[in-house]
């Protein structure tokens, strides 16, 4: 995220961990339903959070000027605020794990 | 916080780098078109009176995988080609709005009920387009060829008369001179002044506005939306993502089916494009029309879904569904792409030297007054 934000992000290794990002919510996601005990499983909010996460960064990825990745303006002001949502999202979700735990 | 210039010329490569490719693909089939289609059975159906000739063209829209930017030239030669204007705008709001990846990835992220109502709205509002600006539009027959694009006379439409009988490879030939030789310089000059006036919007507008006023439950946040969507440059597919946090973040359904149909049925460099070219009554009823429709579609689903409204979905499913959207998406290789943006920016310096030449006539090229090397 903060790669796309400097406007210096080269295009193929950036392209590269968006993919990683993806396949690694995959696993994520396909590990979280083995998990019996549904207060320990991770919200769907914040999953499907993570899945539009996952959407911006491969619209970023399509934002190629020359070798690098220069997002739009808007675009970059919706990675950050989604992240700050999945960031949030997680804090709240790793205090309920604490107190119940 | 990147300065105003920074921002603008970045934002006008990246708008000539995105839709280049698919500027000189519909430039091709413009040449075909304009060869082929006078004597076609195509142009018969589509001129067809009442809702034939309309479906038609939403039809051929819709197998057409190009933005709003891209499908200039085809619907310019569809036009000159002796096709009715209704199913001309038709066709030119229904190619870049109807698009299976588009589709798809709607479908993952943004959820059923305002996938079906893009899919609904998609298919109507072109329909509607169609039949306004056949209604009210321009009433003037299609000029033959402008007189600025006519410096190399060969192309032009005098020396074509003997078109009919040339052979098949011959006409391709002939087809595409004319789409890239004649009706390249025009539309590219056109485009980079819509181009340069969308960039410079965009990077005017300060981003905190999307969020504020699409954020905003009311009329005016559907008609902020509309204004916005139908002035930038957006390409249905990048968009959706957007769309969807837009959404998260507690827009309006209504704003969000509003912001996505008009940013992907026009922008500034198309209206522009079509404003020379068409004609100015038609792009104000299209604009308008459009507009007015969308605000009435996104009110019917603020009702329907509510305001408040959120798309519930399986995370995986959707993750799936965005892959096979973007498996769809046909995406043209970066080295594609700058090349044909230089083949656009050559293309729309050589208009503005031929509007340069047009406006000041003091010398005329080499080559004498001869036409077709018949001298």
């Amino acid at each position: 995220m903060q790669e796309a934000r400097s406007a210096q992000a080269k295009a193929t290794p950036f392209r590269i961990d968006v993919t990683l990002y993806r396949e690694s919510l995959r696993t994520l996601m396909l590990d979280n339903r083995k998990i019996n005990n549904e207060k320990d499983r991770i919200p769907q909010n914040i999953l499907i959070n993570m899945v539009r996460m996952s959407a911006l960064l491969s619209s970023a990825a399509e934002c190629k000027t020359g070798r690098y990745i220069v997002c739009p303006p808007e675009l970059m002001t919706k990675l950050s605020s989604q992240q700050q949502l999945i960031s949030k999202d997680f804090d709240s979700f790793k205090a309920s794990l604490n107190g119940t735990g | 916080m990147m300065p105003w210039t920074m921002q603008f010329v970045q934002t006008t490569w990246a708008i000539v780098l995105e839709s280049a490719t698919w500027i000189l693909i519909s430039l091709f089939f413009a040449g075909l078109i304009h060869e082929f289609m006078p004597s076609s059975g195509l142009k018969k159906h589509l001129n067809r009176k009442g809702p034939g000739g309309m479906g038609s063209a939403v039809a051929l829209g819709g197998v057409l995988p190009i933005c709003s930017c891209g499908v200039i030239p085809i619907s310019v030669s569809l036009y000159r080609a002796g096709v009715r204007i209704g199913p001309v705008m038709a066709f030119t709001a229904a190619t870049p709005i109807i698009n299976p990846a588009a589709v798809i990835l709607s479908f993952g992220l943004l959820g059923t009920q305002i996938t079906l109502a893009y899919i609904l709205l998609g298919l109507l509002l072109p329909f509607f387009l169609g039949m306004m600006t056949e209604r009210f539009g321009d009433k003037t027959a299609p000029p033959e060829e402008e007189a600025v694009t006519t410096s190399d006379c060969c192309s032009a439409s005098p020396c074509e008369s003997g078109v009919a009988r040339q052979a098949f490879p011959q006409r391709i030939v002939s087809g595409l001179r004319w789409g890239f030789l004649t009706l390249g310089p025009t539309i590219g000059f056109y485009l980079a002044i819509g181009i340069l006036l969308a960039a410079a919007l965009s990077a005017s507008i300060p981003v905190e506005w999307s969020e504020r006023y699409l954020g905003a439950d009311s009329v005016f946040g559907l008609l902020a939306a509309a204004l916005l969507g139908a002035s930038i440059y957006v390409c249905a597919v990048a968009h959706i993502p957007l769309v969807a946090t837009l959404l998260a973040s507690g827009a309006g359904p209504g704003a969000a089916i509003v912001f996505l149909v008009t940013g992907t049925a026009t922008n500034l460099p198309e209206l522009f494009a079509l404003y020379k070219t068409i004609g100015r009554r038609t792009v104000i009823i299209y604009t308008s029309s459009l507009i007015v429709s969308s605000l009435v579609a996104g009110v019917g689903v603020n009702l329907w879904l509510g305001a408040g409204f959120s798309p519930v979905f399986d995370p995986l499913a959707s993750l799936d569904l965005i892959d096979t959207g973007e498996k769809l998406w046909l995406s043209p290789g970066a080295l594609m792409n700058a090349l044909a943006a230089w083949a656009i920016v050559a293309l729309a310096t050589w208009g503005f030297w031929l509007r340069f030449r047009q406006r000041f006539p003091g010398r005329r090229l080499p080559g004498g007054s001869g036409c077709c090397g018949s001298d």
